[in-house]
């Protein structure tokens, strides 16, 4: 790290010694808005970057010297199909007559927009991630194709795992720390529904209601004032990623200018003449009160 | 509505450059009287009070109380556009916040008319007392701007002392001291030279020099100038004009460390 890079707080996997290749930040659409969002690629796994802003309230103290900037960024690994979902839905160019068209891996991540989706493409096991959300066609070439039922069956397992995994989780169990006093059957759906809402926040609002459609929660339906933990909106979420883009950038608006009267060269000579033993002349004269 | 007409461009000009140097922005105060400007430094040690009598415009009209607030840089780098012997006029209306003037230039049929924007300017006004001055010391203001302008390269400021032979302007720095002594002689050959001293008492005051060079900017406008003393409190140096005045005040330095 030099001095003129900015340093930046980081919490993310342990990079092991073996590998030689630096981890790779890229400019990725976020799979639930659209919108650019950063992600990292490193050692072939894929990251999401999370920044926590304290906006301009805290800095850190690295060794000896203090930086201003406080964020917080948090490199956690995602399941990239999760990325590849709405990248493969504009790829397939589905219409009502046809079914979409099966693409190749290199014209997948071929992108003007994101150039950096090319590096999607030399994650480990991509055919692998691909496999399970597309119908695969092997002529001599591997092409593929959004498969719908593959990604709801897809999402299925994933909402199931996290259920299954939703204890090892304290921040999700306290989620749904409301039911504690309710039934089991209760409680289960709380799970259920948290996981899908985790699941939700990776996807496009059309998946997210598609696979919403499929849960029933007639417990917790039946309580009136249950309350919910509102999901992230796509306007906060927007809001979210344009702080991390800018902050490349370190665009802030410029402090006001306290405007300051100009002053002739005899006001300056006079600003700095000794005004030792002076009074106020409106300690002589006093103010006029006015009609 | 003010509408007032001034023979030559050069009095306004040159009263400009005596208060721009001292002040930033004025009300200039308009009434069936004339037109008046008080104002502070931004030091509030100093003050400067203008009056250009309704006399002194051909015509003049003010049917009611105006105030133009003015940035006086503004006004003269506009003035600056005038030729000295143009006429000027000056317009302005309550319900526009702007200040017209037209220069005519009375040899050729060159009109130049020119609109100014003008501002909100908070300012109080200070009544000045009428007060009998322990001395008044009439002089030439040549002679002064000389005075002040010399003992600058000595110091900061000057004792001015008055008794009834003569006036005493004294300077001491760390390069050495320095006096000039008018004496008091009604030359008759050359009134505009003589200094004449009305005195009540004797008194020495301390003043800055710096200020008093700033006020030496009105010397233009009049041959001769009056600095009227007491002890304790501010110095008038006045420069009197045929149709009006400009007055400059100034705190006098009191106590040791002066």
């Amino acid at each position: 790290m030099t001095p003129d890079i900015q340093r930046r707080i980081c919490i993310a996997p342990a990079v092991s010694s073996k590998i030689k290749e630096d981890t790779v930040t890229l400019l990725l659409p976020n799979p639930r808005s659209g919108y650019p969002a950063r992600y990292a690629i490193q050692d072939g796994l894929l990251l999401e970057i999370q920044k926590v802003d304290p906006e301009g309230t805290r800095s850190w103290f690295i060794h000896e010297a203090v930086q201003s900037d406080g964020s917080l960024f948090l490199m956690t690994p995602i399941d990239p199909v999760f990325m590849f979902i709405p990248i493969l839905e504009i790829m397939r160019q589905q219409t009502s007559e046809s079914q979409g068209r099966f693409i190749t891996l290199d014209s997948l991540f071929d992108s003007d927009q994101y150039t950096s989706l090319r590096h999607l493409a030399h994650l480990n096991h991509v055919e692998k991630h691909l496999d399970l959300v597309c119908e695969v066609r092997d002529s001599g070439m591997k092409t593929y194709r959004l498969d719908d039922d593959k990604v709801m069956a897809w999402l299925k397992k994933k909402v199931e795992h996290l259920v299954a995994k939703f204890s090892t989780s304290t921040a999700l169990v306290e989620s749904v720390s409301y039911t504690e006093s309710l039934p089991e059957e209760c409680r289960q759906e709380a799970i259920t529904l948290a996981s899908l809402r985790l699941v939700c926040a990776y996807l496009n609002e059309t998946w997210a209601s598609k696979l919403s459609a499929d849960y029933k929660f007639p417990e917790l339906d039946k309580m009136e004032n249950r309350t919910q933990a509102p999901l992230v909106t796509v306007a906060e979420f927007s809001k979210r990623t344009a702080s991390m883009e800018l902050d490349d950038d370190l665009v802030t608006a410029a402090p006001k200018e306290i405007k300051k009267p100009k002053l002739t060269p005899g006001q300056r000579k006079l600003a700095n003449a000794s005004k030792a033993g002076m009074k106020p002349i409106s300690s002589f004269f006093a103010p006029k009160k006015t009609e | 509505m003010l509408e007032a007409r001034l023979q030559t461009a050069a009095l306004l000009k040159k009263i400009l450059e005596a208060v721009k140097e001292l002040i930033t922005d004025a009300n200039f105060d308009c009434s069936d009287n004339g037109i008046a400007l008080q104002a502070m430094d931004n030091s509030h040690v100093a003050l400067v009070a203008m009056l250009l009598r309704q006399e002194g415009f051909e015509p003049y009209r003010c049917d009611r109380t105006l105030a133009l607030g003015v940035n006086l840089v503004s006004l003269s780098k506009v003035l600056r556009s005038a030729g000295n012997e143009d006429i000027v006029t000056l317009k302005a209306d309550s319900s526009n916040d702007t200040l017209s003037l037209t220069f005519e230039n009375p040899d050729n049929d060159r009109i130049s008319e020119y609109e100014l924007k003008l501002m909100d300017i908070d300012s109080e006004h200070l009544g000045i007392p009428d007060t009998t001055y322990d001395a008044v010391v009439s002089m030439s203001s040549a002679e002064f701007a000389r005075i002040c302008r010399d003992l600058q390269v000595l110091s900061d400021s000057v004792q001015i002392d008055v008794t009834k032979e003569g006036i005493k302007f004294a300077a001491k720095g760390e390069l050495g001291n320095g006096a000039v002594t008018l004496k008091q002689a009604a030359n008759v050959d050359k009134e505009d030279e003589s200094t004449v001293i009305e005195l009540n008492r004797n008194c020495s005051l301390n003043f800055s020099l710096k200020y008093l060079n700033n006020f030496t900017k009105a010397t233009p406008l009049s041959s001769r100038v009056t600095l009227s003393m007491s002890s304790e409190v501010p110095l008038l140096v006045e420069y009197k004009m045929e149709t009006g005045y400009i007055r400059y005040y100034l705190a006098p330095k009191i106590g040791d460390d002066v």
